[in-house]
């Protein structure tokens, strides 16, 4: 029922990833051209302050986010850590956009929390701001040079045109979309969530790979149709492997790093679901058609 | 039943692993990571496993600090004739005396295994300091600077420490991590250019660094210390003293300078020369005496230096002369740096997130785990592909672990997340062997060796492309998410190496019979 649906629908299926492609590119070059910037920065990409309070104390986050926000005269973020797997508090970590005010947003933090800040319950990092610049620009240039050298790869193992260029454009929209999502949901981005679209690369051809060598490279294995679908139910299999584990972790841990790497792989994998099945599918398919 | 090649290899490879990782069960006490003063002149030295103080057992930091802070001399200069007694216990050794000085020791719960933590885990600082300016920088330049830095902070007696060359875009940078100790005074002797001049009216007569001041005195309370403290207009002055030894060149141009000197009587009747020695750091006057006229003409080696220190309270002078007092024998030690630096990040990490955060990993990796293999089990049903799959995830972790130890990686909260990916391409990977396999069964032409080689085709083409991506991670950022990218590349290649082989060789096995 799949293989005649698919055999009769695969172009128009093909619409709505390359609709997507087209609106996140667009979106993304709108940001752009407004803003001067693709996603929104944090502290680590930006230059400022990133702190971190441990205390089981309980503080209203968007009281103590405004009183910080007066006191020291900038933008101040707050978000409480907790640990989910015995809910409990574990601190609050402050955010500035600003260097500086270090020993100020201290004495302004004791004096609100009515708490000593030491070396063991205060930890507190501080970007300057041309470095932070500096980083997102190295960032950039390593998510380029990931993705050019991927493709090198793609190229090498598939030796033909269409099928590499199917398999670069389907990571291409991961990254696009994945990309305006972030943007949409207003994530601040760090560099370790940079880093995580470099495994969206990695974990975006995977599922293309494995469907590409089906298709190409067998001589066993019935129909075009059929393989593909043949490497949907191993693909799929794995997309929900990682999709579970990554949900999972999401909930589970206390690290805001590691929850925004989880979350960023999250939407892209749902992404990849269509780059894979209704995009890069389809091409294969008319390329298969043509020869 | 025969295992064949490939899982005794995982087989090896896994007890390579334990070995290195080389867990240990009976840790009690703690551990020192540095030490300077007199508890190092009693031979307390870095890495000793300290049990006791004043016959309490100490299994903390904070219970360390307690004891410390009980038996430490707290008392201000006025009484400095009190002293009281330390009794240390570490585990070959006992060291029993008096202590009437500040007591200079930091120390960690000793580790109960091989596996070395970052920053994030353990705590510490971690400074990022670039030249100023637009001068050209080369890789030599930023050598020399690292060796500077690395003198000073021994000095300042932290050498446990990481100290590298790093780079963002064109930038050179230096990265400086200080695990287990997180201090903010850190910043004045790392940033500081530390250019002594000790002028006599315009003329230099030495300069700061070894050539000039071989020998410099500190941690010794005759020729190092602050000797007085007195109320002032605000608050309190203290001045500290110090003695150092000049070179015979430097001794003999002092002498060349105060010869052409005139001698005059100071206010108190003293005999002094006409212009007073004048101490600079970094171009600001710390501090300037008169000359006895004795010394006129006479290339003396012997000198002292002086300064100041002030505060609203008696204790804050003491503190502020003490500290610049070491600044000082700091940079007199160690010499200039060989251009001005600036901190351009500076994190101080405190260890208490840490602990509760290797806890909160192990659950995250536990959770994924289980998750991952109840989704195998919906999918195939089979004992027979779980048992395996879960040998083989487990075996991946222990095996990446290992090999961090071994190569004594500091694992960080990046290499953290670079192992949770490893496994979740591993995962895919015994996904796609496990279909081949099936399918391979259903298709009866084909042999064992041919279904397992198709499945390593697509395998490996997803390989190379992972490398590919996580190869720029390394010098990005001044390599701070290389652990990450280490991680990954180290997991996926002990997945196509070793496990992902071992794990068809298991499945083969297990399914022969069908």
């Amino acid at each position: 029922m799949i293989k005649e649906f698919f055999e009769k629908n695969y172009k128009v299926l093909m619409v709505f990833p390359f609709l997507l492609l087209i609106t996140s590119l667009v979106f993304l070059g709108y940001e752009y051209s407004t803003t001067g910037d693709i996603v929104e920065r944090d502290v680590s990409l930006k230059g400022g302050i990133s702190a971190t309070v441990y205390t089981e104390k309980e503080f209203e986050v968007i009281k103590l986010e405004s009183d910080l926000t007066k006191e020291l005269n900038s933008d101040v973020f707050v978000k409480e850590l907790s640990d989910f797997s015995t809910s409990t508090r574990l601190g609050y970590v402050i955010e500035i956009g600003e260097i500086g005010v270090k020993d100020k947003l201290k004495e302004v933090l004791e004096s609100r929390l009515k708490l000593e800040l030491t070396s063991e319950n205060y930890s507190v990092e501080e970007v300057g701001s041309s470095l932070g610049e500096g980083f997102y620009k190295d960032m950039l240039k390593a998510v380029i040079f990931a993705f050019v050298l991927m493709g090198i790869v793609v190229f090498i193992a598939f030796r033909s045109f269409i099928p590499s260029a199917a398999v670069i454009l389907s990571a291409l929209l991961d990254i696009s979309a994945t990309l305006m999502i972030v943007n949409l949901l207003e994530i601040k981005i760090s560099t370790a969530g940079i880093a995580a679209f470099l495994l969206v690369i990695g974990y975006s051809v995977d599922t293309d790979i494995l469907m590409t060598n089906r298709v190409l490279k067998r001589k066993e294995g019935g129909d075009t149709t059929e393989r593909l679908i043949d490497s949907a139910k191993t693909g799929l299999t794995m997309t929900a492997t990682t999709f579970v584990a990554l949900t999972v972790g999401y909930i589970v841990t206390t690290s805001f790093v590691l929850k925004q790497m989880f979350l960023i792989i999250l939407i892209a994998l749902t992404i990849d679901i269509i780059s894979t099945y209704l995009m890069n599918a389809g091409i294969l398919y008319w390329y298969k058609k043509q020869k | 039943m025969k295992l064949g090649i490939r899982i005794w290899i995982l087989i090896a490879f896994i007890l390579f692993s334990i070995i290195a990782i080389n867990p240990k069960f009976n840790v009690e006490g703690v551990e020192v990571t540095s030490v300077s003063g007199l508890l190092l002149n009693q031979g307390i030295k870095i890495g000793d496993n300290i049990l006791e103080v004043n016959s309490v057992k100490v299994n903390s930091a904070a219970e360390f600090r307690n004891e410390i802070d009980k038996a430490e001399f707290k008392d201000n200069i006025t009484s400095n004739n009190i002293t009281s007694k330390l009794d240390i216990v570490t585990k070959n050794n006992r060291y029993t005396f008096l202590v009437n000085d500040e007591i200079n020791i930091e120390v960690k719960v000793p580790d109960n295994n091989n596996i070395k933590k970052g920053l994030e885990l353990e705590g510490g600082t971690r400074v990022l300091l670039k030249p100023v300016g637009n001068a050209t920088v080369t890789s030599a330049d930023i050598q020399d600077l690292i060796s500077v830095l690395r003198n000073r902070l021994n000095i300042y007696g932290l050498t446990d420490l990481k100290i590298r060359e790093a780079s963002s875009g064109e930038d050179k940078l230096v990265l400086i991590e200080i695990a287990g100790v997180s201090r903010n005074d850190i910043e004045g002797f790392i940033s500081q250019q530390g250019k002594f001049e000790a002028k006599i009216g315009d003329e230099v007569a030495f300069r700061g660094g070894k050539e000039e001041i071989p020998y410099v005195c500190r941690d010794d309370g005759v020729c190092s210390g602050v000797h007085s403290c007195n109320p002032g207009v605000e608050g309190y002055n203290c001045r500290f003293q110090f003695e150092i030894r000049l070179s015979p060149e430097a001794a003999q141009r002092q002498a060349d300078i105060t010869r052409n000197l005139s001698v005059i009587t100071s206010e108190g009747g003293q005999q002094i020369l006409s212009k007073q020695i004048e101490f600079y750091l970094d171009d600001e006057l710390v501090d300037s005496l008169n000359i006895d006229a004795s010394l006129k003409g006479s290339p003396s080696t012997q000198i002292q230096i002086t300064g100041p220190g002030s505060g609203v309270t008696q204790k804050e002078a003491l503190d502020t002369a003490i500290f610049n007092m070491e600044q000082l024998q700091t940079v007199l030690i160690t010499g200039s740096l060989p251009f001005d630096i600036e901190i351009v990040k500076l994190d101080s990490i405190s260890p208490l997130f840490g602990i509760s955060f290797i806890k909160n990993t192990f659950l995250v990796v536990f959770a994924a785990l289980l998750s991952v293999l109840a989704i195998i089990y919906l999918r195939y049903r089979q004992l027979k592909i779980l048992l395996p799959m879960a040998i083989t995830l487990i075996s991946e972790i222990l095996i990446i672990l290992g090999m961090a130890a071994l190569i004594g990686w500091h694992l960080d909260l990046a290499a953290i997340a670079g192992i949770i990916a490893a496994v979740g391409t591993g995962v895919d990977d015994q996904i796609v062997i496990t279909d081949e396999i099936i399918r391979g069964q259903k298709e009866k032409f084909l042999s064992w060796k041919e279904r397992i080689k198709k499945a390593f085709g697509i395998i490996l083409v997803a390989y190379f492309a992972t490398l590919a991506a996580m190869l720029p991670l390394w010098s990005a950022a001044a390599g701070l998410l290389r652990g990450f990218a280490l991680t990954t590349i180290l997991g996926i290649s002990i997945g196509v190496l070793v496990t992902r082989p071992a794990f068809a060789s298991m499945l083969e096995k297990l399914m022969e019979g069908e």
